[in-house]
């Protein structure tokens, strides 16, 4: 029996694929757009941090480069130590503790000297764009909400649009960029959305996953009494160490260079020799006769998941104590997490998530953009909500990349030493919510011209980005390339080709704009 | 080996896309036939699943599970750009296509 769609089904299916996406594209976008930029964080944070642009040091030793620091802090007997090894991407040691008094301190070491680098405050990519991705930079659980709610409403709007679109198979390649503007947006729509169809809905629903014991805490809590006070205590007690203080003083901890070589050596046994090595040392009890050493890694080589392998020895006896791997049944979940987090090491599949990202914005604004040609077919493109639903789409996709430029070249043109009132961080993401404001007000004064002005816009600001780093730092796209900086000539290249992207997309919808809306004549005229 | 699973995974794009009525007259400026299409999109089917055996052989499964789909989606973009602006890069393969099995 063959299965087929009534049409009352499809046109109810096109009534909420429609409005629901009227009501949820502006978020999408924007954390479609900010989820993007994330899969390149750590090459923004070098970007905007330029004392991090440093070469991936072939081998270092902790015991002579990171040692010395650790023994002068003033720690206290349980503290713990977190030690994160240079990477190609993060090419710094990272150092977490918290100091005597409690207080939490993040420091970044040269790998090459052991030297502690002064680095630029900025909230940067791993940190603002990442932060804004699932929580908007909203207070609260608010912003958690949102997002989860919109990455419902994304995964609702795929499987609506599948029953929306007639033709699925027999379009499957179509895109015509000869027939009128409104049937190209919607074969773009289409095109986007149908072939990396798994994609986008496996990233909303990996992103759920990620965050689902955020959004119902009370599951979790449910062993606990449902008391969740009591299941953060637990959750704390677990984090802070599994092997409480004995309470008797002891020397800081020596040879952390042979804990971690046994660690890799052991995990080379088990899987080869290519296989990936220590990502964090830890130091639990570091001034306690009960003090101990886990060697962890997250991404074993050849595989997504992310799921931490550990070594645990005892520093008394220098013996292993523990070694952990996650369980079989873990395997799923650690799968679709490691496949959202995009923190393997594996270029290809960065960029391919890095276009499949973008083809994503595409299918999100495009649909945007259907719904306002749509009313103009129905002659209903000066009504007050499609004004203001037009108005929004421009601040939605213009207005962030806009907003993300402005984060770019504010970072490049505050001063490093700037004494305010406010933090330098917060003045970059002050001028992010600011442009974006200012990208809604103009949208809502120039109405449609605000498409091509804004366009336009884009086109100065982000090879002005690159300008000012080459000014301000030094690294011009030439000099980055024979330094070896690819994260820097990266961001570089593009950003000019983001310039010269959006100055064809303003020439072209400014005559696009004339064709399409003619002046309005006075009445009786 | 990625190199090959990309440019099998580009070919079934191919095939896929010529196998449809309104491409393959879009390229060739003929009717597709009716026995072509059948061996096109059998064709194609067989690129993707050779395109995942170099995929799973170069990287293993976990990496292979997301590099196929989307090279798969990589390339069917470039297919559909190719059939929109420059449709005559594709009438030498679809010549070939319908002189060895048409």
């Amino acid at each position: 029996m063959r299965f087929k769609i009534s049409e009352h089904f499809r046109q109810s299916m096109g009534w909420f694929h429609t409005w629901l996406g009227v009501a949820f594209s502006a978020v999408l976008f924007a954390i479609f757009w900010t989820g993007t930029l994330t899969v390149f964080d750590k090459e923004i944070d070098q970007w905007m941090k330029p004392e991090l642009r440093l070469i991936e040091p072939s081998g270092i030793s902790l015991d002579t480069m990171v040692l010395p620091f650790l023994k002068q802090l003033d720690l206290a007997p349980e503290s713990t130590v977190w030690i994160g090894m240079p990477r190609e991407r993060i090419p710094v040691v990272r150092l977490f503790y918290d100091d005597a008094s409690g207080a939490s301190h993040e420091e970044l070491l040269n790998p090459n000297t052991g030297s502690l680098l002064d680095v630029t405050d900025s909230d940067a990519g791993s940190e603002f764009l990442f932060h804004f991705h699932y929580m908007l930079h909203m207070p609260g659980i608010l912003g958690y909400y949102i997002v989860g709610i919109s990455a419902l409403a994304m995964m609702a709007l795929i499987i609506s649009g599948i029953f929306v679109h007639r033709k699925v198979f027999q379009e499957f390649f179509t895109f015509r960029p000869e027939k009128k503007s409104r049937r190209v947006v919607l074969d773009m729509h289409n095109l986007t959305g149908l072939i990396a169809l798994p994609f986008h809905f496996i990233i909303p629903f990996s992103g759920l996953l990620i965050l689902i014991s955020s959004y119902f805490p009370w599951s979790m809590a449910l062993p606990f009494g449902g008391d969740l006070h009591t299941l953060d205590a637990q959750l704390s007690a677990y984090e802070s160490g599994l092997i409480k203080a004995a309470g008797q003083p002891a020397a800081f901890a020596d040879h952390l260079d042979e804990y971690l070589h046994r660690a890799n050596a052991q995990w080379r046994e088990e899987e080869g020799e290519n296989t990936s090595t220590a990502d964090w040392l830890a130091i639990f009890n570091v001034y306690d006769a009960k003090s101990y050493v886990v060697v962890e890694r997250f991404f074993a080589n050849k595989r997504v998941a992310l799921g931490p392998d550990q070594v645990v020895f005892d520093i008394a006896n220098g013996e292993k104590i523990d070694q952990f791997k996650p369980l079989p049944i873990h395997a799923a979940s650690n799968w679709l997490e490691g496949l959202h987090w995009i923190q393997f090491d594996h270029w290809l599949l960065r960029w391919l998530y890095f276009f499949t990202g973008l083809s994503g914005c595409v299918m999100i604004g495009s649909g945007f953009i259907f719904w306002l040609q749509s009313r103009v077919k129905k002659l209903q493109a000066e009504a007050t909500h499609v004004r203001f639903v037009r108005a929004l789409s421009i601040a939605a996709i213009t207005g962030i990349m806009l907003a993300t430029a402005a984060f770019f070249i504010a970072n490049r043109l505050i001063p490093r030493d700037i004494s305010l009132d406010i933090a330098r961080q917060d003045l970059e993401i002050w001028a992010f919510f600011l442009t974006w404001l200012l990208s809604l007000l103009h949208a809502g004064v120039r109405d449609k011209a605000a498409w091509h002005e804004q366009c336009f816009m884009l086109a100065a600001s982000y090879p002005l980005a690159a300008l000012l780093n080459a000014i301000t730092t030094g690294d011009h796209l030439i000099a980055s390339i024979r330094q070896s900086l690819w994260a820097v000539a990266l961001m570089d290249i593009l950003m000019l080709l983001t310039g010269v992207l959006a100055a064809i997309a303003a020439i072209r919808l400014q005559l696009l704009n004339k064709q399409c809306y003619k002046p309005e004549l006075p009445m009786g005229q | 080996m990625i190199f090959f699973a990309a440019i099998f995974s580009q070919l079934a794009t191919f095939f896929l896309a010529l196998s449809q009525t309104r491409h393959w007259k879009r390229v060739v400026k003929a009717t597709l036939p009716a026995f072509l299409r059948f061996k096109l999109r059998l064709l194609a089917c067989f690129l993707l699943v050779l395109s995942l055996i170099f995929c799973l052989l170069a990287e293993g499964a976990s990496f292979s599970a997301l590099i196929w789909p989307l090279l798969f989606f990589v390339t069917s973009l470039l297919t559909a750009m190719s059939l929109a602006y420059k449709p005559h890069i594709l009438e030498p393969l679809a010549r070939c296509l319908n002189y060895f099995y048409g």
